[in-house]
């Protein structure tokens, strides 16, 4: 094949994509729909392994030997108790959302709630880990006094990285909902 | 613009520069995934529509916009998608389709933008066209379609 021949064969594949039928509304009304599902299935799972993280976290606590610590119970209980109420109406938003039987106009109305959930959400749990944090601080220097500064080298990068990790989650997820929100609009524009 | 003149005429574009559109996502797209280089290409062109204000020419609007797209598009991971492309799989595309296959083949080699500038070339967009869907220079767009050329004609003689 030489430049000549390429040039051919691209005029070919024009002529031949000329002839193909046109793509119908009802075919992108799908397209839009599709990406909803995919961006909201997506949404769906890191929500799951949010509420996963902190059921690991919880389970990690328990292990390293707060259970004789009712103040640090209540605390993680009150948490996990506010997660869940934010949690559940988030998961039944994606489900309807994910059904496509509501008017638009509410699909709309569903993702702006989302996404004030989301934001309390992510507050609520960025709290949990600052406390987390502070706790284990303060328990580490109520049991040695004098802490090592490789101890707090580590805890200064964990810190660093879990913050990292959440800023860099909560980035995406936010993105996801924005292309939703861009979608359901783009949708709407196809019912107005 | 109302919606339903919007719709009628982003049929009537799509359906003008469907080739333009496939072509690009085709040459971009890793294997079995043109349909979502597709799909998102529609969209960015559908949210961006009304945009479109006419200073340059439709067909090099939809270039730019579905290059900027599956550029973007290369680091995402694989949503699902619904089948919308084209199918070459009937007997008389068969010779097309190992052209094809094989036109594939050599611009996949290239690099991004290289890339853009021989699909451009080939489709006989001038210079000027060429520099305004890349956002190069006209001597920049010359050079280095001329180094693409040249690397395309290395790959044949290889």
């Amino acid at each position: 094949m030489n430049l000549d021949e390429l040039k051919q064969s691209w005029d070919k594949l024009t002529e031949r994509l000329e002839r193909e039928e046109v793509i119908h509304q009802r075919e992108l009304r799908m397209v839009m729909e599709n990406k909803i599902t995919t961006y909201n299935n997506r949404i769906k799972m890191n929500q799951y392994l949010g509420w996963l993280v902190l059921v690991g976290t919880v389970v990690l606590l328990f292990v390293q030997g707060i259970q004789d610590d009712p103040f640090g119970w209540i605390v993680i209980g009150i948490v996990l108790l506010m997660d869940l109420f934010l949690f559940a109406p988030m998961y039944r938003i994606l489900k309807r959302l994910a059904r496509f039987e509501d008017s638009i106009i509410e699909q709309e109305q569903m993702i702006i709630r989302f996404e004030r959930m989301f934001v309390r959400r992510s507050i609520v749990v960025g709290c949990f880990f600052a406390c987390l944090f502070a706790y284990v601080i303060i328990e580490a220097l109520a049991r040695h006094a004098v802490l090592t500064p490789s101890w707090w080298l580590w805890m200064i990068l964990t810190i660093i990285a879990s913050a990292i990790a959440g800023g860099w989650r909560y980035m995406i997820e936010r993105e996801r909902i924005i292309e939703i929100r861009q979608r359901i609009s783009a949708l709407k524009q196809f019912d107005e | 613009m109302k919606t339903q003149e919007k719709e009628q005429q982003f049929t009537e574009v799509v359906h003008a520069h469907r080739g333009i559109i496939y072509k690009v996502c085709y040459m971009y797209a890793p294997q079995g995934m043109v349909d979502d280089y597709y799909q998102e290409v529609l969209c960015n062109l559908w949210q961006n529509f009304d945009q479109f204000d006419g200073r340059s020419k439709r067909s090099t609007w939809i270039y730019r916009v579905a290059l900027f797209t599956c550029i973007s598009f290369v680091r995402r991971k694989r949503p699902a998608s619904v089948s919308l492309t084209f199918d070459l799989s009937s007997d008389e595309d068969a010779a097309l389709r190992e052209r094809v296959e094989e036109l594939h083949s050599v611009i996949n080699r290239l690099a991004n933008l290289d890339r853009a500038l021989v699909m451009l070339w080939l489709d006989g967009y001038s210079y000027d066209e060429m520099a305004e869907v890349t956002g190069l220079t006209k001597a920049n767009v010359s050079v280095k379609l001329m180094r693409a050329k040249n690397k395309i004609k290395e790959m044949f003689n290889a």
